[in-house]
């Protein structure tokens, strides 16, 4: 199993020192300035890792960066990033058709990816996706239904091999097709906002388990969520709470086999 | 003057104070009722509970003090029901607005909130009132339109619906290959994160042109992403033609001369 360096914790940044934060495809840089926090975002696509480096002298920020700044009265070390799930549902699309026949229940393993909230001297300052993945909409219609982010997955049964991110958290997913006939998974709708995360202890990253059943009308339909971690991620602490509690709609809330093909563009589990 | 049995300056004071109560009375009471009005109703009926109840209690207040003064008020109300009949043939306009307006805000077309487009303008509602509808442009001006247009025009709600459709008609020279040029228009609308996945971009080869291939590729955004990614799509449409060499041509004829020319080079 591969091990991820976590990018995430807390950290002492102390004034007139930089540090840059590696996370996946994306860098941040943060600059600890005289009264002042500088936040500076960078994507680079080629780049695929996790590291952190500290007390970097000021100066460094690429000018491409996309930059914030933050002033506070009384200058203070502490800077905080921590990983949070994604703020709206993930669609997550099989790069292959993928389908399951009658009387069959089947492990799948997809992830998603991962936003970074930025806190210094206890404040939130900026909380962003790490690769901003594409808006899409969940619904039959464009009237009923709600925004959401697509993902495209490989939809994998097993974790051997498992591309394991410092962006991405996976999510155990158990489908039963009660139905009876074949069963064609075209869109995952993983409730991510109402998932808590929590961290291995070879630093990969994961949600609860999700239960999706079909019972014979064309729909998967959210069954159960899990209320800790996941089995597989053996001895895990939990790095941050759902972002909404879930409440009796969300049991309402299915994806179907209704529209086209469409793509994604933030890569692959 | 019979109905008036001399001028009492003590019933005048007391006319006063009552009219002053009245009216602090009627403010506290709209914005009470319009406090209770908000939970249940839109910005537009909150507004008009609000001026129900402020001029419903600023006439009963109007009435007592009329009556502390020792005016007649059955001879006072026959005179302004004649004096209504004469004033609504006189301002069938306004009527005409005053009822358009109510049934604006029942039928609740639109909001105050909502940007709308009636005729030429375009603008988002500040107010739905019982004579007009008051718009704000995209450039800051403020207009105002009287509810008896409003009820007769065609009337379009640009923010009713969480998301909209961004229709894109190019051009493409005789000599690409359409296939291509869907592939690369799909490419482009699959890295916009703001273009929707789902409703799924649309191709849709409109025929062939004088000049060009013509095509129409729709693409989905959030309402509130709307103009970003009109503005980011087309350059990025631009940017991936520029590298696949695909021509955007400009309108062109073809001349074909009858006679051969012959050009001769000047001494």
């Amino acid at each position: 199993m591969q091990h991820i360096k976590p990018w995430w914790g807390d950290f002492e940044l102390a004034e007139g020192t930089a540090g840059c934060w590696t996370i996946g495809p994306a860098r941040l840089y943060v600059e600890h300035r005289p009264h002042e926090w500088r936040i500076g975002y960078l994507l680079d696509e080629t780049a695929e890792a996790s590291a952190v480096q500290l007390g970097l002298p000021l100066g460094q920020m690429p000018a491409q960066a996309r930059l914030s700044r933050y002033s506070f009265q009384v200058p203070a070390a502490q800077l905080s990033l921590r990983p949070l799930l994604a703020d709206r549902p993930v669609i997550s699309r099989p790069d292959v058709n993928l389908f399951i026949p009658p009387a069959q229940s089947i492990q799948l393993y997809v992830s998603t990816p991962l936003w970074v909230q930025v806190r210094a001297q206890g404040e939130l300052l900026q909380e962003q996706a790490v690769v901003r993945p594409s808006d899409t909409w969940s619904g039959p219609t464009t009237r009923p239904g709600g925004l959401a982010y697509a993902a495209s997955t490989m939809a994998r049964t097993s974790l051997d091999d498992f591309p394991y991110s410092a962006w991405r958290a996976v999510t155990p997913l158990r489908i039963t097709n009660r139905g009876t006939d074949m069963a064609a998974v075209e869109r995952l709708y993983l409730p991510v906002p109402f998932l808590s995360l929590y961290q291995a202890v070879d630093g990969t990253l994961w949600t609860q388990a999700v239960e999706l059943t079909r019972s014979g009308d064309e729909v998967l339909e959210l069954e159960r969520m899990g209320s800790e971690a996941p089995v597989e991620a053996g001895g895990s602490v939990l790095l941050s709470e759902p972002r909404r509690r879930a409440d009796r709609g969300l049991l309402s809330k299915a994806f179907g086999t209704l529209f086209g093909r469409g793509g994604s563009d933030d890569g692959m589990d | 003057m019979e109905w008036i049995e001399g001028f009492d300056w003590l019933a005048a004071l007391r006319a006063g104070i009552i009219l002053l109560v009245g009216w602090g009375l009627a403010k506290v009471a709209s914005l009470a009722a319009g406090r209770a009005a908000r939970r249940y109703t839109a910005a537009q009926e909150t507004m008009l509970v609000q001026r129900i109840v402020f001029y419903g209690v600023l006439a009963l207040s109007v009435v007592t003090a009329l009556q502390q003064m020792g005016f007649n008020l059955g001879v006072l109300l026959g005179a302004a029901g004649i004096l209504t009949v004469a004033v609504g043939f006189a301002s069938q306009t306004s009527a005409s607005n005053l009822i358009s307006g109510l049934f604006l805000i029942g039928e609740r077309a639109f909001v105050v909130g909502d940007t709308i487009k009636v005729g030429n303008t375009t603008g988002e509602v500040l107010s739905i009132d019982l004579l007009s509808v008051k718009l704000r442009t995209p450039d800051n001006l403020f207009v105002r339109v009287p509810n008896e247009t409003m009820i007769k025009a065609e009337i379009t709600n640009l923010t009713r619906f969480p998301v909209r459709r961004l229709d894109l008609l190019l051009g493409v020279n005789y000599k690409e290959d359409m296939g291509k040029v869907q592939r690369v228009l799909q490419e482009v609308a699959e890295r916009n994160p703001l273009c929707l996945t789902e409703p799924a971009p649309l191709f849709i080869f409109t025929g062939f042109g004088d000049s060009a291939m013509n095509l129409q590729f729709s693409v989905w955004a959030v309402r509130e992403n709307f103009l970003e990614l009109r503005n980011t799509i087309q350059q990025e449409i631009k940017q991936a033609f520029d590298a696949n060499g695909i021509d955007i041509p400009y309108p062109q004829r073809v001349l074909h001369l009858a006679e051969p020319v012959t050009v001769r080079q000047l001494p």
